[in-house]
């Protein structure tokens, strides 16, 4: 073969494939690196967004405007005068637990606080918060509703004739899916327990109980198919009936509103509820999805809220609750204040503390400090602080200020304490805990910050006869400072979201209780979203999220500042 | 006896200071008019030198009468007179020869020294309170050494029985858990970082990564109840209807509203930011010199980074894991939130497990007793974690100088 018809070795095919595929090894490589930090991307704005999205239906909350007497007024019950308007409003029922439901649509607590009045001619009006499921069932979370304004045709007591297709339409597509969740999760479970204990039984013919065992699950079979099939009669019949664990259908027509129990494309059968409301020219079904055992507002409480709607009772304001009132029990009266003002006396500590102490430490550490052991170890010492767990600080609080270290002396009946004495919750324990935790962050920047001065200026002033100190003083700290601001900052930033330690000193809000100064109980921010978000109330989760977005906002106005001097600070 | 409040004697205190500046400034200045000598320094100093003059022995005997409790009322009578009386001494020593800046500068030299020396302090005062809590701890009648760290039971809250084995194990469970999300994410976002990325693009990325360490972990718990659990429970329901039907058993790895893998899930985003810049700093500590070399040869970027910089840094990048496992393990509010309270030892993730820190919150909450082995339990608790940890973090750090310092040369 002659020498030119030899291909380079670079011009092989097998090389070029070689080639091609470590090529696209290398790109997949890369891509891979992309993934992962989109990856971390969406994760951070799926926290981002379902936090946002639960905290939608927080910053407004719904009133009810209520008119009091003067007799309500000074009999010193207000509560009893609210409550019998609410029963006026639902026709005066007569049954107990109706009386209950309707009550608890406006929290006693809430007339209690109640602060603005407007009187005119005896009668006090005023608006007040109503109950969280309320509240929750006005915004459209607690269940799906439909409505529909409907001409009808009365035929006599307890049935109403009329076009009511699309409701049962809706009502079927429900019940269809119902029907296949009801296939897939009871009727097949049963099926596999009735032939588990069929193959059993064949293995053991003479188990007595495995006999009665298997009889029962076919009983049960048999009458999940049977109420399966009812329904699916139902349906292709287009007539449906309602129980207490079916979607709740409500009617409301002349005087009354009643529970519908049966309900077919020209026909309503219903079980009167409230009489004795205001006559209405219109109907009005109300169709709610989830059954009653599923919800927190029951069906009586719904037709009091529609009732109030219609007669304009109802309206809505932005929650300034939260940043103005205190923690309540109750979801609808709650608020921030004290957490974020126990935040602040606690972020003030801790700066008082951590700036002055950790600025010291760095400059000791930069421009004193010799280059022996002891300094080695004290750059240990504040790099190993960096990473305890902050529940450790905790630990030492809870022990070494609060409590005191006890130490049984030897020989003698008799132990030393150490420390202690120091209250449990005060922002002033707090501060000095979230102090000790931020100060190896502040040393740790501020060096940086320090050590970036050039030393000519140094060389600078001593030349012309400053003191160190001097030297410090008026030339090293003013360079330096934006970048030590900066790092302080950033510390303190951290702390204002630091929780754990604060439980462990007892920083646990007491309902309702306003701190009046660094060596008073109180409660933080952080620590108010961890309560809140372990009480049971549905209602409490939207809240949560809107603290939790207020805490997101003050650090990130905070990092805002730090980022804003450091630029500043990077064009000198 | 009138005993006057913390308060109203730090006023007191803070008086005196500011008397004893303008004093000291205008002694020094009065005297040295009357003897005509002039001032050994400005006369600035000599009111510093006085206001700390009444200042340092208060804060001394301050800090000293609360830390060995001498008699509690005396002390706050005893602060504003240790201020009283250093500024009179200090005063009495005004005279215009007296080189007061030298002095100021040496008692400053001194805070700075005291306030480097706070870090120092602090962790005596850790080790003190988990040393004598804990020998409190194993002394009280009814808990053993060995039962703590060997026992499988614990019920510190109903029944006295310590047994620490299901906390440890509950622990680095969920850090495994967590280190399995955040390891390869975390990793190749370095590897990204590192070699991949533009300097522009990466000034961009780091940032927004460093967001997820900022978020406070109160935040990410929430996340982990509201959305992360009920997703991982309907996950498990859903895997035990199809093993149901694959081997025919009910409910084989039951899933609870709280688990492990929520917790380890969310704490694995916590710590990606951890994992990840650290690496990219170890990554970036193996010389260009090797990485040169290597696309020299003709290799591609993937094979550099796979065949020579991987392996040279990994003692680094085990370090960079092991500190994040040290920060999963002692992080806390995630696993409050999402982990439970029940001491179980298991395999499974979809069920709750408790782990140290949940226990040490569960345990000091509320108003705890100091003299109850319940309470104690938790500064046991407290100091394993604090000892591991640590233990973490000192291994980590001298293999990461170790890699810097061998590299330091090339």
């Amino acid at each position: 073969m002659p020498v030119s018809e030899v291909k380079p070795f670079a011009q092989t095919d097998a090389f070029q494939k070689r080639l091609r595929s470590r090529r696209r090894a290398d790109s997949r490589f890369k891509y891979y690196g992309v993934f992962a930090i989109g990856v971390a991307l969406c994760l951070l704005l799926v926290l981002l967004i379902s936090i946002g999205l639960e905290a939608r239906t927080a910053f407004t909350r719904h009133t009810l405007s209520v008119s009091l007497s003067q007799q309500d007024m000074v009999s010193g019950d207000p509560y009893a005068g609210v409550r019998s308007d609410l029963l006026a409003v639902a026709g005066n029922p007569q049954d107990r637990t109706e009386r209950l439901l309707v009550g608890q649509l406006v929290s006693p607590l809430a007339v209690s606080q109640m602060t603005s009045t407007e009187t005119a001619a005896g009668v006090h009006k005023t608006r007040l918060p109503i109950s969280d499921d309320a509240d929750l069932y006005l915004k459209g979370v607690s269940s799906e509703t439909r409505k529909w304004q409907l001409p009808v045709q009365r035929a006599g007591d307890g049935t109403l004739t009329g076009d009511f297709s699309e409701a049962v339409r809706t009502l079927g597509l429900w019940r269809q899916e119902e029907l296949e969740r009801f296939r897939r999760v009871r009727l097949r479970s049963a099926e596999r327990e009735v032939s588990l204990l069929a193959n059993q039984l064949q293995a053991l013919p003479e188990d007595d109980f495995l006999k009665r065992r298997a009889e029962a699950a076919s009983a049960r079979l048999s009458n999940l198919q049977s109420q399966l099939e009812q329904m699916e009669a139902e349906i292709s019949e287009r007539q449906i009936r309602t129980t207490q664990s079916d979607p709740s259908v409500l009617i409301r027509t002349g005087e009354v509103y009643g529970q519908v129990t049966k309900i077919s494309g020209d026909r309503i059968s219903y079980d009167v509820v409230l009489e004795g409301l205001t006559e209405q020219a219109q109907t009005q079904l109300l169709v709610v999805r989830k059954p009653v055992g599923m919800r927190a507002i029951s069906d009586v409480q719904i037709m009091v809220i529609e009732e109030l709607k219609a007669r304009g009772q109802i309206g809505w304001q932005l929650n300034t609750r939260l940043l103005s009132q205190t923690d309540s029990s109750e979801a609808e009266l709650a608020g921030l204040l004290a957490g974020l003002l126990g935040s602040v006396f606690l972020m003030v500590t801790t700066m008082l503390i951590a700036v002055p102490v950790g600025i010291a430490a760095a400059i000791y550490l930069e421009e004193f400090a010799p280059r022996n052991t002891f300094t080695n170890f004290v750059q240990v010492n504040i790099n190993n602080l960096a990473a305890v767990p902050s529940i450790v600080f905790g630990l030492l609080g809870a022990a070494i200020l609060v409590n005191g270290v006890v130490i049984p002396l030897p020989f003698v009946d008799q132990a030393l304490t150490l420390g202690g004495g120091l209250g449990r919750g005060w922002p002033l324990v707090g501060g000095i805990v979230l102090a000790l935790m931020t100060l190896p962050t502040i040393i740790i920047s501020s060096r940086a910050a320090l050590s970036s001065v050039p030393n000519s200026i140094r060389q600078g002033a001593l030349a012309v006869g400053a003191s160190r100190l001097q030297m410090i003083h008026h030339h090293v700290l003013p360079i330096a400072g934006p970048g030590i601001l900066t790092g302080s900052i950033i510390g303190l930033a951290q702390a204002l979201g630091e929780t754990a330690p604060l439980l462990l000193i007892g920083m646990v809000a007491f309902l309702g209780d306003m701190p009046t100064g660094v060596t008073d109980r109180a409660t933080a921010l952080p620590v108010l979203i961890f309560q809140w978000s372990t009480r049971a109330e549905r209602a409490w989760e939207p809240l949560t999220s809107v603290a939790i977005i207020i805490l997101l906002a003050l650090m990130l106005c905070l990092n805002g500042l730090a980022v804003w001097l450091r630029m500043r600070f990077d064009k000198r | 006896m009138f005993v006057p409040a913390l308060q109203d004697m730090l006023a007191a205190i803070a008086v005196i200071a500011c008397l004893a500046f303008l004093a000291g400034r205008i002694i020094a200045v009065q005297r040295a008019r009357h003897s005509g000598k002039p001032l050994a320094s400005l006369s600035v100093y000599y009111g510093w030198y006085c206001a700390l003059g009444a200042l340092l022995p208060a804060a001394i005997v301050g800090l000293t009468g609360w830390f060995f409790p001498l008699y509690d009322n005396a002390i706050k009578i005893g602060l504003p007179l240790a201020s009283l009386v250093g500024a009179l001494i200090t005063l009495m020593e005004t005279r215009p020869e007296l080189k007061t800046q030298a002095r100021v500068e040496m008692l400053i030299r001194f805070l700075l020294l005291a306030s480097g020396c706070v870090a120092i302090l602090t962790t005596i005062g850790i080790i003190l309170s988990l040393v004598f809590e804990t020998g409190q701890f194993f002394m009280s009648p009814g808990v053993s050494v060995v039962e703590f760290f060997f026992g499988l039971e614990w019920s510190a809250q109903t029944s006295a029985s310590f047994g620490a084995v299901p906390l440890f194990f509950g622990t680095f469970f969920i850090a495994l858990i967590a280190l399995v999300f955040a390891a390869p994410i975390g990793f190749y976002a370095a590897i990204y970082l590192a070699e991949y990325a533009s300097p522009r693009r990466r000034k961009l990325i780091k940032p927004v990564l460093e967001v997820l360490a900022g978020i406070p972990t109160v935040v990410y718990g929430f996340f982990a109840i509201l959305i992360v659990a009920p997703f991982v429970r309907s996950c498990g329901d859903s895997l035990n209807l199809l093993l149901e039907q694959m081997t025919g058993y009910a409910n084989l790895i039951p899933a609870q509203p709280k688990n492990a893998l929520a917790a380890g899930a969310v704490m694995g985003i916590m710590i990606i930011p951890f994992i990840s810049s650290l690496s990219d700093d170890v990554i970036r500590t193996v010389p260009k010199k090797l990485r040169i070399g290597g696309l020299g040869i003709g290799a591609t970027r993937s094979e550099v980074m796979k065949d020579i910089i991987l392996p040279a840094a990994f003692p680094g990048l085990m370090a960079a894991l092991l500190l994040a496992t040290s920060r999963a393990i002692g992080e806390t509010m995630i696993v409050v939130m999402a982990a439970g309270e029940r001491a179980n030892l298991t395999l499974n993730p979809f069920e709750d497990v408790t782990t140290v820190t949940v226990q040490i919150v569960s345990l000091l909450t509320g108003d705890p007793e100091f003299d109850s082995p319940r309470t104690l339990s938790a500064f046991a608790l407290g100091a394993v974690l604090f000892v591991v940890t640590l233990l973490f973090n000192m291994f980590a750090k001298w293999v990461v100088d170790r890699q810097r310092r061998r590299y330091a040369g090339l």
